[in-house]
């Protein structure tokens, strides 16, 4: 990812609309072509991990770059601001969104 | 970068000249022709609110038929196209082109440019917006209008349970308006991504432009699903192909997954550019800039995404297991958060600053109450128990209109009357504005707050009448006695602003103090906006620097030199805003309006059931795309233009970063949505079916003819790959021959493909298998002859040395297409033909 485009910034949310996708479309699979639903339950929970350790990721970078552009007011650093605080909504965001994964059975 | 100082008399004359090159041409002829984005936002603006006022005058008729039990003002088939047509002109034909208007009107101001990056598509797109919305509404002489819903559900909109024209009217007549929208917002990405004025970096951008930036990508996404929607339950209803209907393997919930993956989507796609809005009238009267803009900025981007996460709320009663809806449920919640981080930080804002009461302002207030109330009950809604209790009454009606109105209408006419000046040189009248605010206000909520109500109490919505049991008689004639007042409050605002631009009392420059470069233009706008592009060093130009509105009626600087006799526009890059690019835009033209024409004849023909006379009006379109293209760019432009102030930069034809450049690559995203949504439709419908393919639909081998339109697709790219290196290299004499011979091969995947996937699968008639392989190999064909055809029209621009090495943009360009459509072409061939052996 260059840090001068403008995809960075909406990077960390990718992960959340990616996690999004795959957990539903995985609960639809599972429960239309009769998967097994516990291995269906544990896929959802490790695509969660997966996605929060993407969001993690982009946050640590968005960090790295706003503490090197500590002294530059400019762009750079709106846009590495920008980042950390996306990566912190996309990781709540997707905590919430799974959250219903431990608490229903996959196919009532 | 210092401006010239030149004399007074030179100046004159420059200015004199830029206004001869970006007028207009005089009379009838001149308007027909008209790009200027000023001229296109203002007739934008101008037909949404005649939309408005037409979507309205049908919600009278409906109130007035829901006034009492047993009303009878309207018939059921009556009331039903009513109710349709009223959704879809508020949806479609207001909301959506308004924000658009808005949007292409001002932004090039807001961000220091020249006009909007493409004009001739600008005004393409406002001519099929006029047509397609003219066409929808043709219905009614023929008394066909539609009556299935502005959602349009199948099976009841089906041949079979409509058998009418209804359904093909609103099908046809909304997606050639939705080209406007799609046409728009690769339009305003372009411009706020390369046409800022230098130093306006992404911290400095309005919020306006931030979002609008947002919503032309969530256009870019959300629209293709509806487009593609329409395009199948046409194709369904004209050739009997099927892909709603359950009984021969299709699914009526393929339709509501497409429908609402835009349709929820709509909603923020309305209400973010409204939100931009409020960020800009906000700081202007608190006389104070923004709080929070970073957090605003923030939470424009979170909710573009997390709007997409939303569509199966509208779903909540069909049947999905729950877990499903636990997600939609739970994402429908959290896109309340990055909403309420911006009404706090406008809260923020007004608390600090110093609070000025002007119509603009009550318009916020108006907002602010009507909008908040709608996203609680929005919140409730979210809650799956809850939404099944509510679900088809009349809580949910207001709901939707407490949201829609709350938060697009207000803001709409805070813009309005905030913008009126700059638009006509006159202030609006005060005693006028404030009492149709109030007749707004009052009426909107003594109209809409009972529904909450009669919906509780379980009055049905999409129902032409109801039960005198329910007892909600005195609610509904309250309601609809407080619908004339809002309505009569609407007609006293357009009425108001109308005669704004005769009567109103003439303003000078910037009459509410803002600090945005819009203001900065001087009274009448003149067409350019700017004799030079300013330079911006801060968030707020004007209240930075006060000289700054003087100085852009100075021609000394950035492009303020009219010698190339073009129209201009600077380019820059789209994070830092440095100027990298000298940008020469089309001037006037037949070839929108023409090219708008020839695809409503089209449409037209096709609407008939004259399918012959309809395919072929595509010769003549692909002529008159290939013309206009044709009679674009600057074929002498030199390889340094002097852009003023003592800097040289290349024309965008030898730029990387080159408005078309940018403008293709949207295009693929628009187009890899709409593929997306059809790649989708593919899996649904395998989801649902038990053997796939069925059986005596398919035959799923891998034969000589489908491996060979692979092998021809794989050395398409080859061939284009190599001619684009021999191109960059200057070696024309291997250029053409290979680029000649990737046309050829694409050619050949042409002839050869069809029959190979024909020969694979039955009549699209027989299964909804056989249907969507049918659209997914139609898809990857039509596509690739369109590049194909693309590359075949550089060429010949290569040949005619309108292109070479040094001014690579339009093979850049075909090539990126080009290649987009293999690898599309590739990913139809391996569902269709990969797929089925694998799972099976």
């Amino acid at each position: 990812m260059r840090r001068s485009r403008f995809g960075w910034i909406a990077a960390p949310m990718l992960p959340w609309a990616l996690h999004f996708v795959a957990i539903y479309s995985l609960q639809g699979l599972v429960c239309a072509r009769g998967w097994n639903q516990v291995g269906g339950v544990v896929g959802m929970l490790a695509l969660t991990v997966l996605a929060w350790g993407a969001t993690a990721w982009l946050g640590a970078l968005g960090r790295r770059a706003l503490a090197a552009a500590a002294d530059d007011p400019g762009a750079t650093r709106f846009a590495a601001r920008l980042v950390v605080w996306l990566s912190l909504l996309s990781a709540v965001a997707i905590l919430f969104t799974a959250l219903p994964v431990v608490l229903l059975a996959p196919c009532e | 970068m210092n401006p010239v100082v030149i004399d007074a008399k030179e100046n004159a004359r420059r200015l004199a000249e830029l206004d001869r090159i970006w007028c207009n041409e005089p009379g009838l002829v001149g308007q027909l022709r008209a790009v200027n984005h000023g001229t296109v936002g203002l007739r934008f603006i101008a037909a949404g609110f005649a939309f408005l006022l037409v979507g309205g005058l049908l919600a009278m008729f409906i109130r007035l038929q829901l006034a009492w039990f047993d009303a009878e003002v309207l018939d059921p088939q009556r009331f039903n196209q009513f109710v349709t047509l009223h959704g879809t002109t508020m949806m479609f034909l207001f909301a959506v082109p308004i924000m658009e208007g808005f949007a292409m009107y001002l932004l090039p101001k807001m961000i220091g440019a020249r006009d909007l990056p493409f004009p001739r598509m600008s005004a393409f797109g406002w001519w099929c917006y006029l047509f397609g919305g003219l066409f929808l509404y043709s219905s009614l002489l023929f008394d066909a209008a539609p009556d299935g819903g502005w959602f349009m559900y199948v099976p009841l909109t089906d041949a079979t349970f409509s058998p009418g024209k209804g359904p093909d009217f609103w099908l046809i007549g909304v997606t050639f308006a939705e080209i406007a929208a799609v046409t728009a917002a690769v339009e305003l990405i372009v411009a706020v991504l390369v046409t800022r004025a230098p130093g306006m970096d992404i911290r400095r951008m309005p919020l306006f432009a931030w979002a609008i930036l947002v919503t032309a990508f969530m256009i870019a996404f959300g629209f293709p699903p509806l487009i593609l929607a329409s395009i199948l339950l046409e194709i369904q209803r004209a050739f009997g192909f099927v892909f709603f209907d359950p009984a021969l393997g299709g699914d009526p919930l393929l339709w509501q997954h497409l429908f609402w993956l835009f349709g929820h989507p709509e909603v923020y796609i309305i209400f973010l550019p409204a939100a931009g809005v409020v960020s800009m009238v906000v700081p202007t009267f608190a006389r104070r800039p923004i709080i929070g803009y970073t957090w605003i900025v923030l939470a424009l981007v979170a909710t573009g995404f997390l709007s997409f996460g939303l569509w199966v709320h509208h779903m909540f009663a069909v049947g999905i297991p729950l877990l499903a809806l636990a997600f939609f449920s739970a994402a429908s919640m959290a896109v309340a958060i990055p909403t309420a981080i911006q009404v706090f930080a406008w809260i923020a804002t007004l608390w600090s600053g110093r609070p000025w009461l002007r119509v603009p302002m009550l318009h916020i207030f108006g907002f602010f109450v009507v909008f908040v109330l709608g996203g609680l009950t929005g919140v409730m809604l979210a809650f799956v128990p809850f939404d099944w209790q509510a679900h088809d009454t009349h809580f949910v009606v207001a709901h939707l209109h407490y949201v829609l109105i709350g938060g697009m209408m207000f803001p709409l006419f805070a813009g309005l009357y905030y913008w009126l000046p700059l638009a006509s040189g006159r202030m609006p009248s005060e005693s006028t504005s404030r009492t149709a605010f109030w007749l707004v206000f009052i009426g909107f909520n003594l109209t809409f707050l009972p529904m909450h109500l009669t919906g509780l109490l379980g009055m049905p919505r999409r129902a032409y009448t109801y039960p005198e049991e329910l007892g909600v008689q005195w609610l509904n004639l309250l309601s609809t006695a407080a619908g004339f007042v809002l309505a009569v409050g609407i007609i006293a605002i357009l009425v108001d602003a109308a005669l704004c631009f005769v009567h109103g009392r003439r303003g000078r420059g910037n009459p509410w103090r803002a600090g945005t470069l819009e203001w900065a233009v001087p009274c009448p706008v003149p067409n350019y906006n700017f004799a030079s592009i300013p330079v911006v060093g801060a968030r707020y130009p004007l209240w930075h620097d006060r000289n700054l509105a003087a100085r852009t009626v100075d021609t000394g600087g950035l492009l303020g030199d009219p010698r190339s006799g073009r129209r201009e526009l600077l380019g820059t890059g789209p994070v830092s805003a440095k100027p990298e690019q000298v940008v020469f835009l089309s001037s006037s033209s037949w070839w929108p309006l023409v090219c708008a024409m020839l695809i409503a004849s089209m449409l037209a023909f096709f609407i008939a059931g004259y399918y012959l006379l309809s395919a072929a009006c595509l010769l003549p379109l692909a002529g008159g795309f290939l013309a206009w293209m044709w009679t674009t760019g600057h074929r002498h432009a030199p390889l340094r233009v002097d852009a003023g102030s003592g800097l040289s930069l290349p024309p965008q034809s030898a730029s990387r970063n080159a408005p078309g450049w940018w403008a293709v690559v949207i295009t693929m995203l628009i187009d890899g949505s709409l593929f997306a949504s059809l790649v989708f439709a593919y899996f649904y419908l395998w989801l649902g079916a038990g053997a796939w393919p069925p059986a005596g639909t398919g035959d799923p081998r891998l034969t000589w003819g489908s491996l060979a339109a692979l092998a021809l697709l794989a050395a398409c790219w080859a061939c284009s790959h190599f001619a684009g290196r021999a191109f960059l290299g200057g070696r024309r004499a291997r250029h053409v021959p290979l680029a000649a011979f990737a046309i050829a091969t694409a050619c050949a995947y042409l002839l050869v493909y069809p029959s190979a996937v024909t020969g694979l699968v039955a009549v699209p008639q027989a299964h909804a298998y056989a249907s969507v392989v049918w659209i997914l190999a139609g898809f990857a064909v039509v596509h690739v002859a369109i590049a194909a055809l693309i590359c075949g029209f550089v060429l010949a621009r290569v040949a005619c040395g309108h292109v070479d090495g040094a001014r690579p943009l339009e093979w850049r360009v075909a090539l990126a297409f080009l290649r987009y459509t293999l690898v599309q072409a590739a990913i139809a061939w391996a569902v269709v033909h990969l797929f089925p052996v694998v799972q099976g």
